[in-house]
């Protein structure tokens, strides 16, 4: 099956600085993925290398097995994380100019989403509240029925009422067979409708996978001891370890795979009691970009 | 057309149309209250009539003003890059459409400017009581041909520069006055040395003020005369240069916008 988003090895610098370092990346068709990290791990210039507004400094990209052209975007919608919208002009005028654009554009489906979203077409998109331009970027974005969704913080300043119907778009496109590749801080979102999560980590992906499989892998092996913690650097090396926590007799190990394993490497230390709990996304994610140690100070852990 | 662009010509134009009218008014105004100050003849214009192409030179200057002022267009677009960039259509056709939505939206108001330009003329003949006639002088395609080509060079050239910026074309039309203005104003200094003076005429040669420094008309006949030039070429070779230059800044212009990165 030919994938609806294809990033190979992407990189891209600015100057000196790597904002995009060998991204391998594949959305398929009718699946939402979830692209999270930190603020400056890459998102946006990862968008912005997809969308063209950026060269590659190396690596390939291909939408539908195809590379970008100006005809990609009669199938292809983006909602910017920043309003890129005209403030002078108002919803009817952006409204009119899609119209003109976009083969596809869909003006029953615009009318349907405006009153969604309750908003007043004669109104200048100048003097729309921050959620309400977004909002204008999503009618504009799901009027055209496009194939492939690209979204940067697409509930950016909606409430949560907005915020649950912009998921549900979503999820819906996708049934209808489109693919989408979405940004969030909100793990709580992209927990709900993605099916598959990649995470950056300063320009790298760290974390790639669907949810499923990652809430099944990742794990906490927690190990609690008599007396103070012993030390464990044997056992902080091992890779499957994606960080460990230390708070005086307790040990917390977040693993991305053989939690079993682990647990019983622990046992050699003498601990009191060993146990593996299951990691939320916001887990998966805290300990993907955190570092590969931490030591909290006593009192915050239970 | 662009159909964003449009919307802000039409935007412009009305504020042009707005600000003359207002302009006209005030002047119809004065003249009615000051009519019987004014002692002419039985006509105006002398015998052939007003020659159109004087008339013709006042529009050519606010057009002027108007084709510099609508020059940071491209600029204005890389501020919302994600807009006008993630269109179904090749990038240097996106700029194209721009540069000529907005030459139609100058040579509109060389319309409304003589528009207004006539009627407060006419106005100024009906409120003295004397007749009004009118003849298309020789030079008027040639004055005409030249002062828009002067104004689409400008324009051309301000776009040119501004086109690769993100949302500094308001910064580039200010300096852009200043630069041609001063180039032009030491272009007449004879105490330079020849070299420095060499430099200078090369440079006025990107400098659309030289090719039309001044629009003299005979104040007795209304009559147009060929424009000034610093330099000695024929006047409707220099229409064709600035043209050409216009069309040529326009290409750098569409390429310098489609190549930005952001």
């Amino acid at each position: 099956m030919e994938h609806s988003i294809a990033i190979r090895d992407l990189t891209k610098r600015y100057g000196n600085f790597t904002a995009v370092s060998g991204l391998t990346l594949e959305v398929e068709p009718g699946s939402i993925c979830g692209l999270l990290g930190p603020n400056g791990a890459g998102k946006s210039t990862t968008f912005k290398c997809l969308l063209g507004l950026a060269r590659p400094t190396s690596g390939s990209i291909a939408i539908e097995g195809k590379p970008l052209t100006p005809a990609t975007f009669q199938d292809l919608a983006y909602v910017p994380e920043k309003s890129a919208l005209y403030e002078n002009l108002t919803l009817a005028e952006h409204l009119e100019y899609y119209r003109r654009c976009y083969a596809r554009y869909d003006a029953a489906r615009a009318s349907e989403l405006i009153d969604m979203f309750k908003l007043d077409r004669k109104k200048k998109v100048g003097k729309f509240s921050k959620g309400q331009r977004t909002a204008v970027s999503l009618i504009l974005a799901f009027s055209l029925r496009p194939r492939i969704f690209v979204l940067d913080e697409p509930a950016s300043g909606l409430d949560p009422i907005f915020q649950r119907l912009v998921l549900d778009l979503m999820i819906e496109a996708a049934a209808g067979g489109a693919s989408v590749l979405f940004s969030s801080h909100q793990i709580g979102q992209v927990e709900r409708a993605a099916d598959r999560v990649a995470i950056l980590k300063n320009g790298k992906l760290v974390v790639d996978g669907s949810v499923d499989e990652l809430k099944t892998t990742e794990k906490i092996v927690e190990a609690i001891f008599a007396t103070a913690a012993p030390d464990i650097d044997g056992l902080a090396a091992d890779p499957r370890i994606r960080r460990i926590e230390r708070s005086g007799r307790i040990i917390r190990a977040y693993v991305s795979d053989g939690s079993e394993a682990i647990a019983k490497r622990f046992e050699e230390f003498s601990p009191r009691d060993v146990s593996i709990m299951d990691l939320g996304l916001e887990d998966i994610f805290l300990t993907a970009v955190d570092g590969r140690d931490a030591t909290i100070p006593h009192g915050d852990l239970p | 057309m662009n159909y964003i662009e449009f919307l802000r010509m039409r935007r412009n134009i009305t504020w042009l149309a707005g600000v003359l009218a207002a302009l006209a008014l005030l002047s119809m105004i004065s003249i009615n209250v000051n009519a019987y100050k004014v002692h002419v003849g039985a006509d105006i214009g002398g015998p052939t009539g007003v020659d159109v192409a004087a008339l013709f030179g006042l529009a050519l200057g606010i057009t002027l003003i108007f084709a510099t002022i609508v020059g940071g267009t491209l600029s204005r677009e890389n501020e919302t890059p994600e807009m006008a960039r993630t269109k179904p259509f090749p990038r240097e056709q996106i700029a194209f459409s721009f540069l000529l939505t907005d030459l139609a939206a100058i040579l509109l108001a060389f319309v409304i400017s003589n528009a207004f330009i006539f009627l407060i003329f006419l106005d100024f003949c009906w409120v003295v009581h004397v007749r009004a006639s009118f003849h298309v002088g020789e030079e008027a395609g040639l004055l005409v041909t030249l002062g828009l080509g002067v104004a689409f060079m400008w324009y051309a050239l301000v776009q040119a520069v501004s086109s690769g910026l993100r949302g500094r074309g308001g910064i580039t039309i200010g300096l852009s006055w200043a630069y041609f203005t001063i180039l032009l104003g030491l272009s007449h200094v004879t105490l330079f040395p020849v070299p420095l003076h060499d430099l200078i005429m090369a440079l006025n040669l990107l400098n659309p003020l030289a090719y039309m420094n001044s629009l003299t008309t005979h104040g007795d006949t209304l009559s147009a005369s060929i424009p000034n030039s610093i330099f000695t070429l024929d006047p409707w070779l220099r229409a064709a240069i600035v043209w050409l230059i216009g069309i040529a800044a326009g290409v750098v212009a569409s390429y310098n916008w489609k190549r930005l990165e952001f």
